[in-house]
């Protein structure tokens, strides 16, 4: 026992949160790590660097041709013309908010109960036709919203749910990968636990609640995310369920103001970066929330 | 096992009851649109002020689609290629991230959290936001991020690693929720089992493909379906283009755009079938070890 090689893998520990390093080791992996870290890092977040600087960008360089990256002259105009153009919307802007808002928080909310409910009876209980419908449901997977944009519109049409609020939110709620996502996440999960459970006299719901559900938080965060950003930017719904001004939501109302090619929509293209801006507001609030939950339970209560 | 008879039936009824509501919003809202769709792609469909006309026209869309037209059998290709390249690329890149964030370094909640911001709002939301803002901002950003990182380089050598960052920014855009997953799927792993085999004597590069991975394998198989999905159906798909396009064209018909879009669908059921024949043999003996453990 006098020089060990050391195995070039061990510069690299790759996952492994349980292991004793000598601290020459630990020292030079995680400064590779830490580095590489920090530069794909500094990449991904470049894209919201750029929404930022878009929206406080003056029209001149808006329209400059190659368009810069960051803002050489920063004003706040474009928020003043963003507010002027919610002021002389037909229908008041809150309306649009409030829809949205609406929308969106109940959707997503039904998309993670169904899911649960459904993604559990698939991995939990037993129940005739069982393998048949989730074969069905990993192929529906497949299928794009856009490829059945007419034959889905003939359905909303026939149940009379044109032009209400509802036209907004039931045609997202059947998201199949939701359920996939979820159901394969409690398939690691241990049956002896929710049998233990159902020894001591809980119920299904009660198993699925307070058993189950922390056990795949990771997967309900990850549908969360996914469920939120399908229904909170899609402007489809607004654009060919609705009819009525009132009944339509926020993307629609950003994307109108520059549509046509008037001079008053070429002014608004300040307005519409700068509620580039506002729209991905939401995203930074349910960030600033999942943040410390997420991450924390991804490093305590993993599935064990 | 002695359960009655009447305990097996209310047991059957629960499990009904819990898929019940999302399979009805399933069938109404995608399944049924969906044959629906198949059935007109066999028809010629025209729109008449208040109803649809069809008339039956057997498989004469699809042929057309395959033989008349070589759009179709050519960016079907094309996306075959694509997907080919672009997802194992994605999913490597999200295991290797993966890995490195759930090691053990200092400020390692700090870097999750800079992790998870990308993750909220370039996978989708951001990347429409740039594409309603027009004038093709996604290239703009691409090229300009890139344009950004490598100006002080410049030369033959600064073009090569811009045309690397343009695509590199690709794959990093679509692989945030996949490395949620497997990080996820890290914690799965039983801390006791990597102390055993540090115990025995393992390396890391070991423990890296003999329990981390094979650890993974259902997590990572998660990533590729999910991968092939966001890829697949993402609506800026060249593919996707030409159905929206044939959706609303007068002299094709929609017919015709659901003859494609189903073409579609069996290629990426072809592709989903390979992922599923590579994945079957790991994803068995995880399930066979698992058992004996129980």
């Amino acid at each position: 026992m006098q020089t060990r090689k050391i195995p070039l893998g061990r510069k690299i520990h790759l996952g492994l949160k349980h292991f004793g390093y000598s601290l020459r080791h630990m020292r030079l992996s995680t400064a590779v790590i830490l580095l590489i870290l920090t530069a794909v890092a500094l990449v991904s977040l470049l894209p919201i660097v750029y929404v930022i600087c878009n929206a406080f960008k003056p029209l001149e360089e808006l329209f400059l041709y190659p368009p810069r990256f960051f803002v050489r002259n920063p004003t706040t105009q474009n928020f003043t013309d963003f507010m002027y153009a919610t002021d002389v919307s037909t229908v008041p802007f809150t309306r649009y908010l409030f829809n949205s808002v609406v929308v969106t928080l109940s959707a997503t909310a039904l998309i993670i109960v169904s899911s649960l409910c459904c993604a559990y009876a698939f991995s939990k209980l037993r129940f005739p036709g069982q393998k048949g419908l989730f074969r069905m449901i990993t192929i529906a997977l497949m299928f794009s919203p856009e490829a059945v944009v007419i034959t889905r519109y003939l359905v909303v049409n026939r149940l009379g749910l044109i032009d209400t609020l509802w036209a907004h939110i039931l045609p997202h709620l059947a998201l199949p990968m939701g359920v996939f996502l979820i159901k394969q996440f409690m398939d690691q999960v241990p049956n002896s636990l929710s049998e233990a459970a159902k020894i001591d006299g809980a119920g299904e719901m009660r198993i699925l609640w307070s058993i189950i559900t922390p056990a795949v938080l990771p997967a309900v965060g990850a549908v969360l995310i996914i469920a939120f950003q399908n229904v909170w930017g899609d402007m489809s719904t607004s654009t060919l369920y609705t009819v009525s001004e009132s009944m339509k939501t926020l993307p629609y109302f950003v994307s109108s103001l520059t549509s046509g090619l008037t001079a008053s929509s070429v002014a608004r293209k300040g307005a519409t970066a700068a509620a580039g801006l506002l729209m991905l507001l939401p995203n930074f609030i349910i960030f600033a929330v999942l943040q410390k939950s997420m991450i924390e339970t991804m490093v305590t209560s993993g599935i064990k | 096992m002695r359960k009655s008879w009447n305990y097996e039936k209310k047991q059957k009824l629960v499990g009904f009851s819990f898929v019940v509501p999302w399979i009805i919003g399933f069938g109404v809202f995608t399944a049924f649109p969906l044959f629906y769709c198949l059935y007109m792609a066999l028809n010629k469909v025209q729109f008449v002020t208040d109803h649809l006309e069809m008339s039956p026209l057997g498989f004469a869309n699809f042929h057309k689609a395959l033989y008349e037209d070589a759009e179709i059998p050519n960016k079907l290709m094309q996306t075959f290629q694509q997907s080919l390249l672009i997802v194992p690329l994605i999913v490597v890149f999200a295991l290797i991230m993966a890995l490195m964030l759930n090691s053990k370094f200092p400020g390692r909640a700090f870097y999750r959290a800079v992790f998870f911001l990308p993750v909220m709002l370039t996978s989708g939301n951001l990347i429409a936001t740039l594409t309603s803002q027009g004038q093709g901002s996604i290239s703009v950003l691409q090229s300009g991020t890139a344009a950004a990182l490598v100006a002080g380089i410049g030369g033959s050598l600064g073009e090569t690693l811009k045309v690397v960052l343009d695509n590199f920014l690709v794959i990093l855009w679509y692989s945030g929720v996949q490395m949620l997953l497997l990080i996820a799927g890290m914690q799965s792993i039983n801390p006791s089992t990597y102390e055993a085999a540090r115990i025995d004597g393992a390396g890391q590069w070991e423990i890296l493909w003999t329990i981390t991975l094979p650890g993974l394998m259902p997590f990572l198989f998660i990533c590729v379906i999910y991968t092939i999905v966001d890829q697949f159906t993402a609506s800026f798909n060249p593919i996707l283009e030409v159905i929206s396009h044939h959706s609303v064209n007068i002299s094709t018909g929609y017919g015709y755009a659901s003859a494609i879009a189903w073409l579609y669908f069996l290629v990426i059921l072809l592709i989903l079938g390979i992922v599923i024949l590579i994945f079957r043999k790991s994803l068995g003996l995880t399930v066979q070890r698992k058992e004996k453990k129980a």
